[in-house]
């Protein structure tokens, strides 16, 4: 996020660039946000042996739930929702109510353990001091041998997003320049697209959702991965608001819709530019804001009045003419009508672009600016931290991959000094490349806050290059699939175990993170580990690592904040989060001084700068992936309802209400292959295979196949076994790398 | 007689069928795995109007509960608000109750070997609190109500797959689910 | 759920019923008027056997309890809960027969007493199972099946007694005959009634229907129909058109019988469906 951040802002962290980027998005408006009373509750009865804490849930949800843990003789008895958070309103989830049944779980990692050899399941306790020992002579041994830590490797991403959870990033930059997965499996696509479009990754205060008069969820399942803003749904919803979902799968918040649209998967953009030649046909458009704000408008007329029909629109996506006219009515001629794009919905090879075009129905409305209108994706401008616990410099001396300067050798060496910068990997081609590094190639594998071998495409080319390495150490709570694949297993603390201040890239809010328990057993937090690393590393090679050998978790936090945050969020002192959380004081509707951070300084419907990146200028239509003719069937493999990723699900909680994994399919479907409830059906494509049980209905296409990804307990299940690394079309801009094209899969299935 | 009855009132309609209520009362009391004192059921489909709908049921607090009746050591009765408790130290774990409650509310569990069942989060009613389920509720789909005071005209004794409720006369009312109209591609 | 202790628990507590109920209805046969003495004799061994294997039973009922030292709270569901009733009354059966046992002479009026208390009993143990929320028993037909079972183990024991024991044997030439005609009534009527249980079922609520389904649809329901209760009926038909009781005559059709009355309650037990597990379908 920190990377993501930097490139949102276009500039490096530093505290000066947080004063001028408070300035610019500290609007001084008072911004009431809270739209509706959070829900009664009040502490329990406060006894000498029982406290209650204030934390927040670290996932990597929209929610980012503010939470109250109830502490017994220092054991966790309870965690509720923070009546106090104007956004999560004093509600978890179906998740966040398993989290002493997580935290205690018996299934926990409690101590360092090493696993010999690698993959065999012969697992033996070791001490802090021997797998530190371990890994730094490894480190050391690496950098020895290849003459810099590039041959390390470390794949992170969203286990956790506390913000000093960075610790890991400056971990390993402390200790040289070294080998990282850059990139994001999420959202990128759309972040692109909304960067192409706006200039700018933010997005509206979702409590505004409340404000809307007519709400499109487009792709979006709030109802199993945002359920927070459900609540301001049902106020729109209360006050008169349509609702319309479109989706390929007619899912929990589908119930919800006054009008379900079951669209043909990934082709979303033809959608949208349908609505846009009937709104443009019917002059429903805003001219004025048009001509005003808006660069490219009359090439994209052209282009709706040249190659758009309703017909064309309605045979690529499967919605009769009558639905999509009902649609562009609804949506151009209630207002403010907002558009809620969904990260499901860009994870295909045309994602990006279709987010595009989706966009530019607010544009052609002109109703980016005003509340309850505009379309929403996410943000990132509550992020503002120092990343103090990532700003270690590598020791003095420290070789890396060559930059500037005499990088490649072509004025003899004389020329201005060499300076040396990380290597990066593409987070979403992480097994093919990881493996084809040279000069020099990877050795060591630090996961954290990850788990590649569930969630990475391809988990058996996942499994190869883990295969591949000298050293393997994974920090994690369970022994999950990239747990298992590990040489050293490292028991972290969940979020009640340490310190941690955390924000959303959804709402607006930020919540302390209190350490309510001591860390269990002997588990410490990213944060320790990096101090305990270090203090090991310099034991043994004086020196070799500059993050600091000890601290204190509280006093860190502190050390995140700066006058941009403080002034976005107005607060004076971070500590006053211990009494209730912040919200950040923008405007509701975040464009409504219409200035853009494109280079026109407008919204723009023609990005030349999409040009150069060889992208169409315009949200122009780009085909959907077609299945090959061998593998007639799309997998959708969407986020699950009792789990966030492999998080979750292997909990008893979890097994005991949801505890197998079901195959969505339609009875034409299921009829033609002979299948019937209850029936294990094998799932295949040219990667790999999985087999589980068939659940007939009629909430999924004919032509389509569902289930959920997650990591059931003792499970070998993984839909990642078929889904091949297909990039999509965009997100290497603001990401470093395009997105993965997850919901491109097509397999054939078989009753087993 | 009781002076008055308490009972829950579930919108099948706002319901996403989330689970947040189920968990939420197994976090407030610490229950193992296994033992749900609310449950969350999908319904079946209508094949007309293809939907994911769901009823959520803890107990229903029945004006002639079935486990009052057939329990053999007398563990359960109605308090004056309705609410059906249990002395749980009673309990010699015979299971007759978790058989004969049409909805079940009553739950064994192996680990201590005695049934228990939900009893309307009683102490936090006492201390101004409404129920845990409640609470947790993102849609406001599941309400406290006062059976006889509740003031939706859409509101129901009884939905299909909901058990016949003439055998315990439970308290608990639906506001059935209306769908939406559909735009599909198997038609 | 795990039923074994409660197929067992009313197999033998109906079985025990039984015994002493056909003891005293055979009580006024002219056999039993004229050897008063083998009678008694016959009769103390009745309440001794149907003492003890009431005690097994009870024993046996308690390892489906969670907290089985606490059984004696059972007696707290008065006068509501047919369980407590269950409790009560087989308790006292099994008194009264221990009883009867330790007396000189049994008397008429104390084996008819008996035999009331102990049909009482198996009627509130049928009661147990006449829950609403199993619709498939909203026929009353619980208590049926389990009286039913005390009348086909009845004459089933008494014939092993008349076969095995020495009053028995004095008795079987005027009672075997007999016996076994009843036998074969009680079977035929335990059949009527195992049919007409899953056909009622299979008019009834969705929840009863699928019962029904499972008892007809399983390989021991044909089982119990042909094995445990048409083929003794045969046999017992045989034996009693034979002049002399002999084991082989009594010991199959008996051992038939009583796999037949397991498989018929385990059957019972294990096919219900529950409106509890259906909510929502």
């Amino acid at each position: 996020m920190k990377d993501l951040f930097e490139r949102a802002i276009g500039a490096k962290i530093s505290r000066r660039t947080l004063l001028k980027a408070g300035a610019v998005a500290g609007a001084a408006t008072a911004l009431s946000g809270c739209t509706s009373e959070p829900s009664r509750f009040t502490s329990p009865v406060v006894e000498s042996n029982v406290k209650s804490f204030r934390t927040a849930c670290p996932r990597n949800c929209y929610d980012t739930c503010g939470q109250i843990a109830t502490v017994e003789d220092g054991a966790l008895r309870s965690v509720n929702g923070d009546p106090l958070h104007g956004y999560t309103q004093g509600r978890l989830c179906v998740k966040g109510y398993t989290y002493v049944n997580r935290t205690n779980s018996p299934d926990r990692l409690k101590y360092p353990m090493i696993q010999e050899p690698r993959g065999s399941g012969n697992w033996r306790r070791i001490s802090w001091d021997e797998a530190l020992t371990i890994i730094a002579k490894k480190i050391l041994d690496l950098k020895q041998r290849y003459g810099s830590t590039l041959p390390v490797a470390l794949d992170k991403y969203s286990g956790n997003f506390g913000i000093l959870h960075y610790a890991v990033e400056g971990m390993f930059q402390s200790m040289g320049y070294y080998t990282y997965a850059l990139g994001t499996p999420c959202w990128p696509a759309g972040i692109d697209a909304t960067n192409y479009d706006f200039g700018v990754f933010q997005c509206d205060d979702p409590e505004s959702i409340a404000q809307t008069k007519y709400l499109i969820l487009w792709g979006q399942n709030a109802a199993w991965s945002a359920v927070h803003s459900m609540d301001f749904i049902r106020q729109a919803k209360e006050k008169g608001a349509k609702v319309v979902v479109i989706d390929p799968i007619n899912t929990a918040t589908a119930s919800q819709a006054d009008v379900y649209y079951q669209i043909k998967t990934s082709t979303d953009g033809a959608l949208a530019l349908g609505m846009a030649r009937w709104i443009v046909d019917n002059n429903l458009h805003d001219k004025a804001f048009l001509d005003k704000h808006v660069k490219g408008w009359p090439e994209f007329e052209a282009y709706l009045k040249r190659e758009v029909t309703l017909e064309w629109a309605s045979k690529t996506t499967g919605i009769p003419v009558d639905g999509i006219i009902e649609l562009a009515s609804g949506y151009a001629t209630t207002r403010p009508s907002m558009i809620w794009i969904g990260y499901g919905m860009q994870r295909h090879t045309n994602g990006g672009q279709n987010v595009r075009a989706i966009d530019a129905l607010a544009a052609l409305t002109g109703q980016i600016g005003v509340v309850g209108g505009s379309a929403q994706y996410g943000h990132l401008v509550t992020w503002g931290f120092n990343y103090h616990a990532m700003s270690m410099q590598p020791p003095a001396g420290s070789k890396g991959l060559p930059q500037g300067g005499d990088a490649q050798g072509l004025h003899g060496g004389a020329s201005a000094p060499l300076t040396y910068t990380n290597r990066t990997v593409n987070m979403n081609n992480f097994a093919a490349e990881i493996q084809a590094l040279k000069d020099p190639p990877v050795k060591m594998l630090w996961i954290a806050c990850r788990n590649p071998a569930s969630q990475d495409p391809d988990a058996a080319d996942i499994k190869r290059a883990f295969a591949s390495m000298e050293l393997v150490v994974v920090a994690d709570h369970f022994l999950n699939h990239s747990a298992q694949l590990a040489d050293i297993v490292l028991p972290v603390t969940t979020h009640f175990e340490n310190w941690d201040v955390n924000v959303s890239y959804w709402h607006r809010w930020m919540s302390i993170n209190e350490q309510a328990i001591k860390p269990m057993f002997e588990t410490k937090s990213d944060l320790q580990i990096a101090w305990a690393l270090s203090k090991k590393m310099n034991e043994l090679s004086p020196g070799s690592c500059t993050y600091p050998t000890e601290g204190n978790e509280e006093e860190w936090v502190g050390k995140e904040f700066n006058e941009g945050i403080y002034k976005l969020f107005g607060i004076s002192e971070w500590r006053e989060l211990k009494q209730k959380p912040a919200k950040a004081q923008l405007p509701a509707a975040i464009w409504e001084d219409r200035k853009f951070g494109t280079p026109s300084g407008k919204y723009e419907l023609y990005s030349e700068a999409a040009a150069k990146n060889g992208l169409p200028p315009m949200p122009t239509y780009v085909g959907e992936m077609v299945a090959p003719a061998e593998f007639p069937i799309r997998f959708l493999t969407p986020h699950p309802q009792h789990g966030l990723h492999s998080q979750f699900q292997n909990v008893d909680y979890m097994m005991q209400t949801n505890s197998e994994p079901l195959l969505e399919i339609h009875p034409r479907l299921a009829e033609r292959k002979g299948i019937k409830d209850g029936d294990i059906v094998r799932v295949f494509n040219k990667l790999g295979e999985l087999r589980l049980k068939a659940r007939i209905t009629r909430v999924v296409p004919p032509d389509t196949v569902v289930t959920y990804e997650a990591w059931y307990k003792d499970s070998k299940f993984n839909v990642n076994l078929t889904v091949a690394a297909i990039p999509a079309d965009m997100g290497k801009v603001m990401t470093g790398n395009n997105g993965i094209a997850f919901h491109d899969n097509f397999v054939d299935i078989e009753r087993a | 007689m009781p002076t008055k009855q308490l009972g829950f009132h579930h919108n099948i309609d706002l319901c996403i069928g989330c689970k947040a209520c189920q968990m939420a009362c197994k976090n407030e009391y610490e229950l193992e795995a296994d033992v749900n004192w609310r449950r969350v059921y999908p319904v079946r489909e209508n094949p007309a109007a293809p939907e994911r709908n769901f009823i959520s049921v803890a107990c229903n607090h029945c004006e002639n509960p079935e486990c009052k009746r057939v329990c053999p050591v007398g563990a359960y009765s109605k308090r004056e608000d309705g609410i059906v408790v249990q002395d749980h130290g009673k309990c010699i774990g015979c299971r007759l109750c978790t058989m004969a409650c049409p909805y079940g509310a009553a739950r064994y569990s192996p680990k201590h070997r005695k049934a228990s069942k939900c009893e309307l989060c009683k102490d936090r009613l006492d201390a101004g609190q409404t129920t845990a389920c409640v609470a947790a509720c993102p849609q406001s789909a599941l309400k406290l109500v006062e059976m006889g005071k509740l003031n939706d005209p859409r509101a129901v004794v009884s939905v299909p797959g909901f058990p016949d409720s003439d055998i315990t006369h439970p308290n608990i009312r639906f506001t059935p689910p209306v769908s939406s109209r559909q735009f599909r591609r198997d038609s | 759920m795990e039923w074994t202790s409660l197929i067992l628990f009313t197999v033998l507590a109906e079985g025990a019923v039984g015994l002493v109920l056909f003891h005293t209805l055979f009580g006024f046969t002219n056999a039993a008027r004229t050897r008063e003495t083998a009678y008694d004799g016959l009769g103390k061994q009745v309440v001794l056997i149907a003492a003890l294997v009431t005690g097994v039973a009870m024993l046996v009922s308690l390892t489906h309890l969670g907290w089985p030292q606490f059984a004696f709270r059972a007696l707290g569901g008065l006068p509501g809960s047919w369980l407590s009733w269950e409790v009560l009354l087989t308790g006292i059966f099994a008194a009264g027969c221990l009883g009867l046992w330790v007396m000189a002479r049994r008397p008429a009026w104390a084996l008819m007493a008996l035999s009331l208390v102990g049909l009482a009993a198996t009627y509130a143990s049928g009661k147990i199972y006449a829950l609403p929320s199993v619709p498939a028993n909203a026929g009353g037909f619980p208590p049926l099946l389990f009286l039913a079972s005390a009348l086909v183990a009845g004459p089933a024991c008494l014939l092993l007694l008349l076969a095995f024991t020495a009053p028995g044997k004095e008795l079987a030439a005027e009672w075997a005959a007999p016996l076994a005609l009843t036998a074969v009534g009680a079977i035929l009527l335990a059949g009527a009634l195992t049919v007409a249980y899953a056909g009622a079922a299979s008019a009834g609520a969705p929840e009863a229907k699928l019962q029904a389904a499972q008892l007809a649809g399983s390989a021991w329901y044909l089982l119990r129909l042909l094995l445990g209760l048409l083929l003794p009926a045969a046999l017992l038909l045989r034996t009693a058109r034979r002049p002399k009781l002999t084991v082989l005559a009594v010991l199959p059709p008996v051992l038939l019988m009583v796999v037949g009355e397991l498989a018929g309650r385990t059957l019972f037990f294990t096919s219900t469906i529950f409106t509890n597990s259906y909510i929502g379908m």
